[in-house]
């Protein structure tokens, strides 16, 4: 699509949006147009919004979860169950957990997962952090909520191995079929972890 | 457009737009290839869990002017055991980027896949991981073609038994006795009981080639001169080491935490 016909303001915007995740140049210029019509007070929360993302939210000094003061709503939370710590890769993981109400107790962010072809080793994530707080904070349990993926794998098995002589219950997320899921369209892997993770019923 | 169908595996896998992803595999039928697999980040059904690296696949392709794109694919063998002890899986990951930076693109060739899938193998289940790779690499170099004559100095021709210690002049790609070699910074010194061992590894069929064992204290510079042609061949550091040497220091680091306690 040919930017020449806008205005170099509104090009430039459009430049800058259609850089974001999910975002074409249609979309763009969608966004931008309605910037452009819709009522000043809007435009400008928007603006200041952003610029205060980028200045004011930074990582929590314990969990490296995201947040806008020293320590994030989660750590500053004096209900969450302090000795029961769910290790993490991203933020974004903390959130799906955090959404399915279903976890009471801290979180560790790794901000990342070991990726050798990326170059990421054990030094590039968050693994001397989770030890330090190991060492200082009473923690009795690890729960291991890396992705199953190969590197997600790769890193809890790792940190098992770092985390196994410290006499802590270390426990790993479990395996299994999705509900609402179909069992003649589930891959051959999910359903031998599915059958050795059987549970009494 | 040809649609084919191959045994690959996945050498490295990268997220692609909104949905889809890219793959670059090594295959049975075309070597390496890389491919698209449209909307394999949202599907639930056509591509769980076929694209982890290392994973032995089954695919039908269809290809198309630049990209292969992936019709469909099937898990053979995911090769799990490498993800439980990271060594290992290390060492996988870097007989993947020895693949990616070397092997050449789409032109077949069966015994490299065969080395390729032979050594995942080896690595899952293998005593010593390390003599695994090493075993792997003078293998893979002489497939390539870069590993020089073993058997003979190539100025004197006299054989390997009359010299203990031998120089891999790597950028001339020969072999030369102590007589001939004078050192230099890339020359590999090498001895004669290596030697005889490379040249073994590189006759031996693949089945009987992982019975060879190399001495405990010629791995390690053996592995780092291995990996060093290697660097000089693509002219650009290998990746994947950086976890290993990590996982090293760490596995030290953690061994004089316990011996200190202990003490």
């Amino acid at each position: 699509m040919s930017l020449n016909a806008y205005p170099p303001v509104l090009t430039r915007l459009i430049r800058s949006l259609s850089k974001l995740p999910g975002l074409g140049e249609k979309s763009a210029t969608r966004i931008a147009m309605y910037l452009l019509q819709a009522p000043a007070e809007e435009v400008e929360a928007l603006a200041e919004g952003i610029v205060h993302l980028r200045n004011r939210v930074h990582t929590c000094s314990r969990c490296f979860h995201f947040t806008d003061q020293e320590l994030c709503s989660i750590c500053s939370d004096a209900g969450r169950d302090a000795t029961l710590l769910c290790v993490v890769e991203s933020t974004a993981d903390l959130l799906a957990i955090e959404q399915s109400g279903a976890f009471k107790g801290i979180y560790h962010v790794l901000q990342g997962v070991l990726a050798p072809l990326d170059a990421i080793g054990p030094d590039n994530i968050r693994i001397r952090e989770l030890l330090q707080r190991l060492d200082r904070e009473p923690i009795r349990e690890v729960i291991l909520a890396t992705n199953p993926s190969s590197e997600g794998e790769a890193t809890a098995h790792y940190l098992l191995k770092l985390l196994k002589d410290r006499g802590l219950r270390i426990s790993r997320i479990a395996y299994g079929i999705p509900m609402g899921g179909d069992l003649k369209y589930t891959d051959r892997v999910t359903l031998e972890r599915a059958l050795k993770g059987r549970q009494d019923f | 457009m040809k649609i084919f169908e191959t045994e690959a595996i996945v050498l490295s896998t990268r997220d692609h737009g909104e949905s889809d992803r890219l793959i670059t595999f090594y295959s049975r039928e075309a070597g390496k290839l890389r491919g698209i697999a449209k909307g394999a980040r949202r599907s639930q059904k056509r591509f769980v869990h076929t694209f982890e690296s290392s994973s032995l696949v089954l695919m039908t392709c269809r290809e198309r002017k630049s990209l292969i794109w992936i019709e469909a694919c099937k898990l053979l063998e995911p090769y799990l055991e490498l993800r439980a002890e990271v060594e290992r899986w290390g060492y996988a990951a870097l007989l993947s980027e020895i693949f990616l930076e070397m092997a050449p693109e789409g032109e077949a060739q069966e015994e490299l896949f065969d080395l390729l899938n032979a050594t995942l193998l080896q690595l899952t289940k293998n005593r010593d991981p390390l003599n695994v790779m090493l075993l792997f690499m003078v293998r893979f170099l002489d497939k390539m073609g870069y590993l020089p004559e073993l058997s003979h100095c190539s100025v004197c021709r006299s054989p390997l038994r009359a010299s203990r210690r031998w120089l891999w002049r790597v950028k001339q790609g020969d072999l030369v006795c102590q007589k001939h070699g004078s050192i230099q910074p890339s020359g590999f010194p090498l001895d004669v009981g290596t030697l005889v061992l490379m040249e073994q590894s590189r006759v031996l069929s693949l089945d009987r080639m992982w019975r060879l064992h190399l001495l405990q204290e010629k791995k390690a510079p053996l592995f780092q001169g291995l990996i060093r042609v290697i660097q000089d061949l693509i002219r650009k550091d290998l990746k994947s080491l950086k976890l290993l040497e990590q996982i090293r220091a760490a596995c030290s680091r953690k061994s004089e935490r316990n011996r200190n306690w202990s003490g």
